[in-house]
């Protein structure tokens, strides 16, 4: 039952010294800046007299490791890297055409019978279920407020005109949910049906 | 006269009874063949049904496990090793970061670039995880999105390649590509936890010795490369790819895009050795110079 110890140096602050032994578990003894000196058999003593007995050894730290300097002159580098709370808002005038493809929503409440915010991350709420094993494709729009019904038509009708071969759009307006599933995959079609319409 | 009808059957039987122990449930069991003993199939999978499961389960949808080859020894078990997995224990992956997400997250306001982007501010976004302890690590900037791209930012990543770092140089940006050793990456990745821990920073550590090569190579924006190096591949690279390096004294987050790292330092204007208090809200710097040798060095 040997007892190995692990000395970690902190700058002056606070010790930590970890004993690892079988007898006993694990044991983190945090010691301010007053209490320098700790003596392993301390520890040896507790874990009983049967316990193998290894050379008195004592570890000193030095006090001047201690004395620290207190500054606050780089504070600013420390709050560069605290992560915001919440997501933030995107600037940029209504309808703009991001480098990357984004586009600024420019549609409002009462532009049209029903509104399709954006998601949380300000991203079109249109998703793909792809269910590979059954070969299942599901294609919803959530978030959808208003005349859902409405907009399901509209959407058939712009999938219909897109895709004169299909005779038949499966569609499913889930009002509670505020969601509009389609059988298939339309995901670029729908975002794109979505930003022409501003939202 | 007689008195005792004789049954061999019937005598057998009793002179057992004399001489068995006591009948007890201990002692009992059912004739062979009483018990009709299935055996278990596994369900569809490799049992009796030879993988076609009971009557109408195959129009159902119960799938068999996957690599399943209806018995025979399959492919992904045949092969007790494989000679390109060697060594792969003590290689790094990386996350991969398209040009065109990082251009979003710019567009967005989700990545803030009045700041030099490193490991620390991809992570702030909150849109990536990255384990250290899976031997992750950190970023690598992929081609996907690079002639879209039109950010001007100090970026610090793990891997990029010729074409990745020409779409970034072209729009008066910097790149580099930087080296963090798992207790590093732990640190730089979450470093509010970090500081919670009341522990020093840490010196960073070099890599090890198949990956100092590529970060000593000023071709791939190395930290440990020579800046006179880099500087002239940078030029180099403009004339390969046909732009015109933008001059960076004339922009005007000059301060922000010339900001670089120590190579032994983990986080932008923190030294390692001092300790960051975020509930009092100041910094512990150590003053004996034997710890500060150490730190520094």
């Amino acid at each position: 039952m040997a007892l190995k110890p692990c000395v970690r140096q902190l700058g002056g602050v606070a010790q930590v010294w970890r004993c690892v032994s079988r007898s006993i578990a694990h044991q983190t003894y945090r010691i301010t800046a007053g209490n320098t000196c700790h003596d392993i058999n301390d520890a040896q003593k507790a874990a009983g007299p049967t316990s193998a007995r290894l050379p008195r050894l004592r570890h000193t730290i030095p006090e001047s490791y201690e004395k620290v300097e207190v500054s606050t002159a780089e504070w600013s580098y420390v709050e560069r890297l605290l992560p915001l709370k919440s997501i933030p808002k995107p600037t940029g005038n209504p309808g703009e055409v991001m480098p990357s493809g984004w586009v600024v929503p420019s549609a409002k409440p009462g532009d049209y019978p029903y509104f399709v915010p954006r998601s949380a991350n300000h991203m079109l709420p249109v998703y793909l279920l792809h269910k590979p094993i059954l070969s299942k494709h599901v294609t919803s729009v959530k978030h959808v407020q208003g005349d859902i019904f409405a907009l399901s038509e509209e959407l058939r009708e712009h999938l219909t005109q897109l895709l004169p071969s299909r005779k038949i759009i499966n569609m499913r307006v889930h009002e509670p949910h505020q969601m509009i599933q389609i059988k298939g995959q339309f995901v670029t079609e729908l975002k794109e049906f979505l930003l022409k319409k501003g939202f | 006269q007689d008195e005792v009808m004789t049954s061999s059957g019937t005598e057998k039987a009793l002179s057992l009874l004399r001489r068995l122990p006591r009948v007890s449930i201990g002692n009992l069991g059912p004739n062979p063949g009483a018990h009709n003993e299935k055996r278990r199939g596994r369900g569809i999978y490799g049992g009796k049904t030879h993988g076609a499961g009971s009557g109408g389960s195959g129009q159902r949808q119960n799938f068999m496990r996957v690599g399943y080859e209806t018995g025979n020894t399959p492919f992904y078990l045949r092969f007790s090793y494989q000679t390109y997995y060697k060594g792969h224990h003590l290689k790094l992956s990386y996350t991969p970061l398209c040009m065109g997400k990082l251009q979003m997250m710019i567009d967005t306001n989700r990545l803030r670039c009045d700041v030099p982007v490193d490991v620390t501010q991809l992570m702030a976004t909150g849109l990536f995880s990255i384990s250290p302890q899976q031997k992750e690590g950190g970023f690598m900037l992929e081609n996907e999105g690079i002639d879209h791209f039109k950010a001007t930012i100090n970026i610090e990543v793990q891997w990029a390649n010729e074409a990745v770092i020409a779409s970034v140089e072209r729009n008066g940006g910097f790149i580099t590509t930087a080296y963090f050793d798992p207790l590093s990456l732990t640190a730089a990745i979450k470093p509010v936890e970090f500081f919670g821990r009341g522990i020093a920073i840490p010196r960073r550590m070099l890599p090890p010795q198949h990956l100092i090569d590529y970060y000593s190579d000023p071709k791939n924006r190395g930290y440990l490369a020579d800046p006179a190096e880099v500087a002239r591949e940078r030029f180099l690279l403009a004339q390969k790819y046909g732009y015109e390096l933008p001059d960076v004294n004339a922009s005007p987050n000059k301060d922000i895009l010339l900001e670089r790292k120590d190579p032994r330092q983990i986080f932008f204007g923190l030294e390692p050795g001092w300790v960051v208090n975020l509930k009092d809200k100041v910094i512990l710097k150590p003053t004996d110079p034997e710890l500060k040798e150490h730190f520094a060095s």
